[in-house]
């Protein structure tokens, strides 16, 4: 059982637990279309039986760094990994990796039974015993009937269920997902993002997925690389990365946030005080991990939205600021105020109902645990 | 029927025929200069030649002429030869061809490979025939050539055999398959021979049950337009292939030029359409 801590360090190394087994590995791995870098000097190690997800925005190489790590594409530079053999030069048909691709790329001319079977079939594998393992893997998806249907006549969900299947059935080390719950229709995505991470925990087995949704990797996954622009700015779990960004780009891709410009007046190891000249001084008490590495000046103070809430004056909170209220949204379980105060604006949420109006003056704050300080 | 109701009536009506007169020119078009002539082929099969006139005379003796006479029957058979091996030769050189093109070669070489194919297609058939002759003739580039180099003694006679028709026909052919599996080969979707590479098939075997069953389509239409083509023509044939061993084509043209028999010209014309309805299907 793998346990997790909070504090994640840039560059994706991370892993306390150096004795697990680990089923990719990518050694400053570096992928070059011509001119154009695709992925920078990425190393990453996925533990057995984890769901890890790349996540960032578009172009980021998270892609093609999927694409490397099963074959596709073969680095520029670097090596990896597969259960701990170097495949940097082996091609995609000798690898223990599958994609499920995200147009599924589903064979046309083929029906359910030979696209599933396809890859049992290039192994050797005698007709009866594909037709009879095929039909257990439609079981396992609960698509017991479309054996002999052409592709061209399933829904976008059996479609998806059907490119799973083709690639699990061979049982392959290490599963790749690009983009799995992309072409589906909102409504099947949720019902599907719980239905992936139960599927990987009930085989477990490794998956790599990527995605763009920030949503879907924090369900679905058991860690996040989060990349830019071909390097990854951090690896850690859902709730480490949230709450713990090493990077403005992370603190802002994860969800909305509230960043002010600090400097560090004092900085010790159970907190560290760092004041805004206008905004005034806040108070930060950091987890156990916490270490300002570079013992810098100025800083970033991140707040979520979530973990500020309306003050009264008399309440002892060590954050305080006081404002107007500049907007404010009503969104079903949630109000959505944003605060003009002084020079800055600020986002916070609360449960239910508003009982302020626009314009109004208020004070919000937040505790010393609910922030937190990025470089 | 109130006569408000039947007014609307009419205005559909009205408005349905108006899309159907947009498609009047094109299909006049077609029935006058398609359709009519071939109607008369088909009647002229049946009447009789006199005085190199066509009469009204309804009779089965130009068929019956069709089937058994042996020189129509040889020429059929060569037709046939020819054609089968052209198509045969078409399809072995054009689609390893097509095949590098879309595969193999970088994309920025594709295009002028591309230019290089079509550029031949700016001279029209009848000269480019004519010109193989020089190349393939007693005094010809290859002659010339091979002689002169010592590898024969006598002039090779490749010109006016079927050898020089085959040559001519597939270096048409040729580009046209090509052009025609290109565009069938680069609309295959990479990720399905990127997804059965993933799945264990090696390059052969991704080949044989991706990319091959893809291209057959492709690969049917491109068929039975060279079968057509080679049954049909004429001038490679005559042009190259010399008269002493005609093909089918020519004894239509014998029957309709020289011995003006009409009725008889018909009637091979229609027996070649039912070759091609057959091999089509």
């Amino acid at each position: 059982m793998r346990v997790s801590f909070g504090h994640s360090k840039a560059s994706g190394v991370e892993s306390r637990m150096s004795q697990q087994e680990h089923d990719v590995v990518l050694d400053q791995v570096s992928k070059n279309f011509g001119n154009i870098v695709a992925v920078d000097d990425v190393s990453l190690k996925v533990e057995r039986g984890s769901f890890l997800t790349l996540l960032g925005p578009s172009g980021c190489g998270k892609t093609t760094t999927l694409r490397l790590i099963g074959g596709l594409e073969f680095p520029t530079k670097g090596r990896i990994f597969i259960k701990g053999q170097d495949v940097t030069d082996t091609p995609p048909y000798k690898r223990e990796t599958n994609l499920v691709f995200q147009d599924f790329a589903l064979f046309p001319h083929m029906n359910v039974l030979n696209n599933i079977g396809f890859g049992l079939r290039m192994r050797g594998v005698q007709k009866r015993d594909v037709k009879k393992k095929v039909q257990e893997m439609l079981d396992l998806v609960e698509l017991p009937d479309v054996t002999y249907r052409r592709t061209n006549q399933l829904s976008g969900g059996q479609r998806q269920r059907i490119a799973l299947s083709r690639a699990l059935i061979l049982e392959p080390a290490v599963l790749l997902l690009d983009e799995p719950l992309g072409a589906l229709d909102a409504k099947i995505r949720k019902q599907m993002q719980t239905e992936l991470k139960n599927l990987q925990r009930k085989l477990n087995r490794t998956f790599v997925s990527v995605t763009h949704d920030q949503e879907e990797a924090m369900t679905m996954s058991d860690e996040i690389a989060i990349m830019n622009n071909g390097r990854i700015e951090q690896v850690g779990t859902p709730y480490g990365v949230y709450e713990r960004p090493v990077s403005r780009f992370v603190a802002n891709f994860l969800g909305d946030c509230n960043l002010i410009e600090v400097e560090v007046v004092e900085s010790r190891p159970e907190r560290v005080i760092v004041r805004e000249p206008r905004l005034g001084t806040f108070l930060f008490h950091p987890d156990r991990d916490w270490q300002n590495l570079r013992h810098q000046e100025n800083m970033l103070m991140m707040i979520r939205p979530e973990n500020i809430t309306i003050v009264q004056d008399h309440q002892d909170f060590p954050n305080k600021i006081g404002g107007r209220i500049k907007a404010l949204a009503f969104k079903g379980s949630i109000t959505e105020y944003v605060v003009e105060a002084i020079t800055t604006e600020i986002k916070l949420q609360v449960q239910g109902r508003s009982q302020l109006n626009q314009g109004d003056p208020v004070l919000i704050g937040w505790k010393a645990e609910d922030c937190y300080l990025i470089p | 029927m109130t006569s408000k109701h039947l007014a609307s009536v009419l205005r559909k009506k009205l408005s349905d025929q108006k899309e159907l007169i947009g498609l009047l020119p094109i299909t006049g078009f077609e029935i006058f200069f398609y359709l009519v002539p071939l109607a008369f082929l088909l009647i002229i099969s049946f009447w009789m030649t006199k005085d190199y006139q066509p009469v009204p005379i309804w009779n089965l003796q130009n068929y019956r002429l069709v089937f058994s006479d042996p020189l129509v029957r040889v020429a059929f058979f060569r037709s046939l030869i020819i054609t089968l091996t052209t198509l045969v030769l078409t399809v072995l050189v054009a689609y390893p061809f097509a095949y590098g093109m879309v595969f193999k070669v970088p994309p920025k070489y594709r295009r002028l490979i591309l230019i290089a194919i079509i550029a031949p297609f700016w001279t029209n058939y009848l000269v480019r025939a004519y010109s193989w002759q020089l190349i393939l003739g007693g005094n010809g580039v290859i002659n010339h050539f091979l002689l002169s180099a010592g590898f024969i003694n006598t002039p090779l006679s490749i010109l006016y055999t079927h050898i020089a028709t085959r040559i001519g026909l597939l270096h048409f052919l040729v580009t046209v398959m090509v052009l025609n599996l290109y565009a069938t080969m680069d609309n295959i979707d990479r990720s399905l021979i990127e997804a059965a590479s993933d799945l264990g098939a090696g390059p052969f075997k991704n080949f044989l049950w991706i990319t091959f069953p893809l291209t057959l389509h492709g690969l049917a239409v491109g068929t039975v337009f060279v079968f057509i083509f080679s049954f049909t023509d004429f001038v490679a044939p005559s042009v190259l292939g010399g008269g002493t061993k005609p093909v089918f084509s020519q004894k239509i043209v014998d029957a309709a030029h020289w011995t003006a028999n009409y009725s008889l010209a018909s009637a091979l014309s229609i027996a070649m359409i039912l070759v091609i309805g057959i091999f089509s299907c």
